[in-house]
């Protein structure tokens, strides 16, 4: 009886707490008007010599998961800089989305890579204050053709 | 108090520190939005419509630290400030060119501007530059990449 007692009191502090925790339980009730916002960063290299690649073009592509209807697909570009980095925002999510990030380097000299990331706007990598959900370290190793 | 009761309680705060200070971690990340130390720059045309795949060159006081960005699809680019050792003036050219011919809207002539940052003064400017590009025939410009 006592240690029920005692894992019940416990649980009711863990409750207490994580409502003053950034963490929080219900990402979704706390949709600002922006909607949700990812935000992207990784590099570009070659996988044989791990030089860093300039001028790859990084696409990404997200779509809202809806019902299984199709959603608004949103498509956004950047380049890698001369350090073969890259880095990137979206907002205005309001379900979770489904995306795709696609390296290629225009001149045809790499094989291009994909990476697919599903965004349920919880996580660990969820910021619940911001509405920001962080995508780190999205790294590509290209391949010569 | 009995033993049970303190483990208890002690676990459950335990884990409840740790997942904030996860959460800490992530949102000491900078905001992408935020300027401070930062520098950001729209590439347009003459219409304010943005354009893609411009390569930007940020030459640091006079050459010491070189940047080559290329603008995204909302013709954005951004970089860090870059601090040398003895920040009493810090000044950037910035050269921007179209590399990729009449892709991305056309051909554009190349544009160059500088910015001089004095140490006692706030090192961001308050609002994204604009760099408004003039079309070019083929025989002013050629593409590099």
């Amino acid at each position: 009886m006592k240690k029920a007692i005692a894992y019940i009191l416990s649980a009711v502090i863990t409750i207490l707490l994580a409502t003053s925790c950034s963490a929080g339980l219900d990402p979704v009730g706390d949709l600002e008007d922006t909607g949700y916002t990812i935000v992207v960063s990784g590099s570009v290299a070659d996988i044989a010599t791990a030089e860093p690649l300039e001028n790859v073009k990084i696409t990404f592509y997200a779509a809202e998961v809806a019902d299984f209807e199709s959603g608004t697909l949103i498509v956004k570009t950047v380049y890698t800089d001369n350090r073969g980095r890259f880095n990137f925002k979206e907002s205005g999510f309001e379900k979770m989305i489904s995306c795709r990030i696609t390296a290629e380097d225009h001149e045809g000299t790499y094989t291009p890579s994909t990476q697919k990331l599903f965004v349920s706007w919880t996580g660990p990598s969820f910021d619940n204050r911001t509405g920001t959900f962080f995508v780190n370290d999205l790294n590509f190793h290209l391949e010569k053709k | 108090m009995p033993r049970s009761w303190i483990t208890a309680v002690l676990t459950a705060v335990t884990m409840l520190a740790a997942s904030c200070m996860k959460m800490d971690m992530i949102n000491s990340d900078p905001s992408f939005d935020e300027l401070e130390g930062r520098i950001a720059g729209y590439v347009t045309d003459t219409d304010d419509n943005p354009i893609e795949h411009i390569k930007v060159t940020l030459d640091w006081n006079g050459g010491a630290y070189q940047e080559i960005k290329y603008s995204d699809s909302n013709g954005l680019f951004v970089t860090d400030i870059w601090i040398p050792e003895t920040p009493e003036v810090v000044t950037l050219a910035i050269t921007i060119e179209d590399i990729d011919g009449e892709e991305n809207g056309g051909l554009f002539e190349p544009l160059s501007d500088a910015i001089t940052l004095f140490e006692n003064e706030s090192q961001t400017p308050s609002e994204p530059m604009v760099f408004r590009l003039n079309r070019a025939t083929a025989s002013e410009c050629s593409p590099q990449s």
